[in-house]
């Protein structure tokens, strides 16, 4: 390729750069720009138990939420839902108001959600006609330099009042909610659910979800990290990614064998759209045998499966800090306890096959018994119903002899314990 | 987005192909069938092959110039800091066979720590008279090199050398500080490396062999991080939070490639707790990308009330009470704490993954720091009480007593731990714990063990065994 036409390439896609560069400029401040996209979401309904039986809209939640995509796809947090299912709600009635709480209410329904993660994914009926709020940028906390954390940005409803905030990062990690991050910022309930994000060079990413307070400190506010949500909106990524490609790919060209890479942002692009191709959401829960059961879904139908997994275990065990001294429980903390010896030396074969339905199963047996052991033979552990804070499962899939990318899942195990071992 | 991990569904057999060429011992009676298998196919013969240095007794002792507060040994020099009576810092190299000085060197700054790299550089770094935080650099033979100016004070700076030419400074702040050192005599601040941070500060790091992990001990909690130096993403943590008391930095031995431990091609850690008398064994599994604990024991060493952790103003404890010490295949590991005179020794058997006692040594003073020889030769022991520092070697002398035990009820602990009935400490011993072990093993499979006839009775849990331990 001759120099001068490097250069014009170069030059188009800069400018095409600009054109798809999502829609927050760079001289809005975030949190203006931002507000567009923010959905204050209120929940009603009938509850069928406690005192309110029967009264319609007895039950009321009110929570934040987000766009993100250009076809009104809103992620926000499931506990939004909770009050509702504490009184078995029914004529469940859900209203999004863009931007602002006194904004034309709009119907939006329910799609999916992770109840282990607390996130949801919502839909608004926009009217025809009416064109829907712009979606936020997905970004990733990989982004965020801990060492020096840029400033991290939320905002959202509280009741009726909109709310924007300047949080500080604290920590990757939460004493109480193994996946969360911890932002030093006051949020109030209703904030539930609302975007985390940084801006760097006018360009504003989602980093987060708020979660909630944390327990012990009204003052650290939970987040919980984008990657989390990739189940719910990893199809719209995909799908906006894949539009970007078909863009710039017209715009330029095929690109032949051979050819010098373009340039890295086509590259990384298509990177991207190859890994969320091969994305398999993870997760794993205990069934009542004593097994731990590890499932995967596939986000984009087709392609391989998972043969086989090898998998390793490390228990979080609770101790008493001191022997029991006869009338207190002692200081109680979390550590990890040695590794589960797992049986097969870790290696499962996959159980259920679906080429067609896209999801895949393992049975790791005898966990629970494992488990029961380890607690019944370590001195201080605190054993009764809650043993462990939860389980760390590190798992590596292998399609053929290939491995993919390690994985982690976190499971609390909630077996019966009396029934794993006669001691 | 796939990588290729050729030999990880390979089957154990060869894994038990332990690094250290170890003299077979005769007691083949006890032998279990899976593993004789194992052996067979590696072409090694089926013997208890366990059988690690003696117990380590004084051999030579020699004064010190000043109160030591830390030492580190790279190759066969020790290098102590110390300070001394005229209250100016003092750093000293000594011949670790001799115990004689090589070379030493006297200067203003008050030391803290110190860390050797590779090429033999020694890194001081401590406190200047009016407070703030430098670092001294000097040649093998102490002929100073450079000084640098962190520009502020830390509390209690901890330093290490975790990649080529660049000196992690960490403290009690929660963000390190990174001198580029590839050049000692000007040293600058460095931007390309960026360790993650804690909000309650981090002290040493280490890297994985292919760079691609950074450990770090934190400075106030019982805690050791590993994360991805590519994302700053967490990879695995060993540790825990107490609610109320004073928490206690985690004393941690770091069995990584490095300056020291140049030959190993996997990272290992040993972590000893004060807090809980505990030490425990961790490897970083390259595959799963995670910190893993192989097994933990209790160690039972009592300290002296008087000598507890001293916390700062701020109630934090910084320095950590527990010592402990491996030679590069943990065939020689040495726990104690700054508040007794007690040190055990222990070597992990790597055919289970087992911390197995070795036996206890009384020292002649309270230690407050000590080093055991990559290759397990010797062990040196820096105390402050007496200033002195003792060369320790194989062979007990009066001063230590041996775990004897019964070897066949070793071979029944290590199949109980590794099937997953921990019995704590692997001694020989046939113990309250266990015993509590082979009941729960009884109750679960149903199998019954004859203790009169043993050695039957280790097949049968041998057939059972759960998991060979990946180890190397």
């Amino acid at each position: 390729m001759r120099p001068r036409l490097v250069i014009r390439t170069i030059a188009l896609i800069a400018s095409l750069a600009t054109f798809l560069g999502g829609t927050v400029r760079a001289q809005e401040p975030a949190h203006d720009a931002v507000r567009a996209s923010l959905v204050h979401l209120s929940v009603s309904g009938t509850p069928q138990s406690g005192p309110n039986t029967g009264v319609d809209g007895g039950v009321l939640s009110q929570g934040t939420g987000f766009v993100v995509s250009s076809d009104g796809f809103i992620l926000t947090t499931r506990h939004l839902f909770a009050p509702l299912e504490k009184v078995d709600a029914v004529n469940v009635i859900v209203v999004g108001r863009f931007a602002d709480a006194g904004a034309t209410a709009m119907p939006v329904q329910f799609v999916s959600d992770l109840p282990r993660l607390d996130l949801a994914l919502l839909r608004a009926d926009v009217p025809f006609g009416t064109a829907p709020p712009p979606a936020l940028e997905i970004g990733s906390t990989a982004t965020v330099d801990r060492g020096a954390p840029p400033s991290i940005l939320t905002s959202g409803f509280s009741g009726d009042n909109y709310r924007r905030r300047v949080a500080e990062y604290n920590d990757a990690e939460s004493a109480h909610v193994p996946y969360a991050w911890t932002l030093n910022v006051k949020t109030n309930d209703g904030q539930s659910g609302s975007p985390v994000y940084t801006e760097r060079d006018g360009e504003v990413q989602v980093i987060g979800v708020v979660k909630a307070t944390a327990r012990e400190d009204d003052e650290l506010t939970l987040m919980i990290p984008i990657e989390y949500s990739m189940p719910l909106i990893g199809h719209l990524r995909f799908q906006a990614l894949s539009d970007r490609l078909d863009r710039l790919t017209r715009l330029i060209g095929d690109m032949t064998e051979g050819d010098p890479p373009l340039f890295p942002r086509i590259e990384k692009i298509e990177g991207d759209v190859e890994e969320i191709g091969s994305h398999f959401t993870w997760h794993a829960e205990s069934a009542s045998n004593g097994s731990i059961i590890i499932r995967y879904e596939k986000i984009i139908s087709g392609g391989p499966h998972v043969d086989r997994i090898r998998v390793n275990m490390t228990p979080y065990m609770r101790f008493h800090d001191e022997e029991g001294d006869g009338n207190g429980e002692g200081v109680v903390f979390t550590t990890a306890a040695t590794d589960l010896r797992l049986p097969g030396g870790g290696r499962f074969e996959r159980e259920m096959a679906g080429p067609e339905s896209g999801v895949g199963e393992f049975v790791i047996p005898g966990v629970a018994t494992l488990l029961k052991t380890l607690v019944d033979l370590t001195a201080r552990a605190v054993g009764g119903a809650e043993p462990y804070r939860d389980v760390e499962i590190s798992l590596v899939p292998f399609v053929g002899d290939q491995a993919l990318l390690p994985r982690k899942l976190f499971v609390v195990p909630d077996f019966e314990w009396a029934d794993f071992n006669q001691n | 987005m796939t990588r290729h991990l050729p030999d990880s569904l390979a089957p154990d057999a060869g894994r038990a192909v332990a690094r250290a060429a170890v003299a077979p011992r005769a007691f083949a009676a006890t032998l279990l069938m899976a593993v004789a298998a194992a052996f067979a196919a590696a072409g090694t013969s089926a013997a208890d092959r366990f059988e690690p240095p003696d117990l380590f007794a004084e051999t030579a002792r020699a004064p010190l110039a000043a109160t030591p507060v830390g030492a580190q040994l790279a190759g066969d020099v020790l290098v102590v800091i110390g300070t001394t009576d005229e209250g100016r810092g003092h750093v000293a190299s000594l011949d670790a066979s001799t115990l004689r000085v090589r070379a030493e060197r006297a200067f203003r700054t008050l030391p803290v720590d110190v860390a050797v790299d590779a090429r033999g550089t020694v890194f001081v770094v401590g406190a200047t008279a009016d407070g703030a935080t430098r670092v001294l650099a000097m040649d093998a033979d102490l002929e100073p090199l450079g000084a640098f100016d962190i520009g502020e004070r830390l509390v209690y700076p901890r330093v290490s050398v975790p990649v080529p030419g660049r000196l992690v400074v960490g403290s009690l702040a929660s963000v390190m500080r990174v001198v580029d050192v590839s050049d000692p005599a000007t040293m600058t601040r460095a931007s390309d490396f960026t360790p993650p941070s804690y909000s309650t500060g981090v002290g040493r790091t280490w890297t994985s062999r292919d760079d691609a992990a950074l450990f770090a001990n934190l400075s106030v909690q019982s805690w050791l991080v590993a994360f991805d130096i590519a994302t700053a993403r967490q990879l695995g943590e060993i540790g825990y939070r107490l609610k109320g008391g004073p928490e206690e930095p985690f004393a941690v031995a770091a069995l990584v490639e490095g300056a020291s431990c140049a030959a190993l091609d996997s990272s290992s850690f040993l972590v000893a707790d004060a807090r809980r008398g505990t030490l425990t064994l961790a490897e970083f599994d390259a595959d799963f990308r995670s910190l893993d604990i192989v097994t933990a024991v209790e160690t039972g060493l009592d300290q002296d009330p008087h000598a507890a952790p001293r916390p700062l103003p701020g109630g934090e404890v910084v320095r950590p009470t527990a010592l402990v010490a491996s030679a590069c295949d943990s065939s020689v590991i040495w726990v104690g704490n700054v508040g007794t005179s007690e040190v055990i020794q222990y070597a992990v058997n790597d055919d289970y993954g087992s911390i197995e006692k070795i036996g206890s040594i009384e020292l002649s003073e309270r230690p407050i720091a000590f080093a055991v020889a990559p290759d397990a030769d010797y062990a040196l022991a820096v105390s402050a009480d007496g200033r002195t520092i003792t060369r320790h070697e194989p062979g007990a002398g009066e001063r230590g007593t041996r775990s004897i035990g019964d070897p066949a009820v070793r071979e029944l602990q290590r199949l109980l731990t590794d099937t997953g009935y921990p019995v704590g400490t692997i001694d020989g011993v046939l113990g309250p714990a266990t015993r509590r072990a082979l009941a729960l093993y009884e109750t679960n499979t149903g199998v019954e063990i004859d203790l009169d006839n043993l050695e039957d009775a280790l097949g049968s849990i041998g057939a059972n065994r759960a998991n060979a331990r990946k180890r190397r």
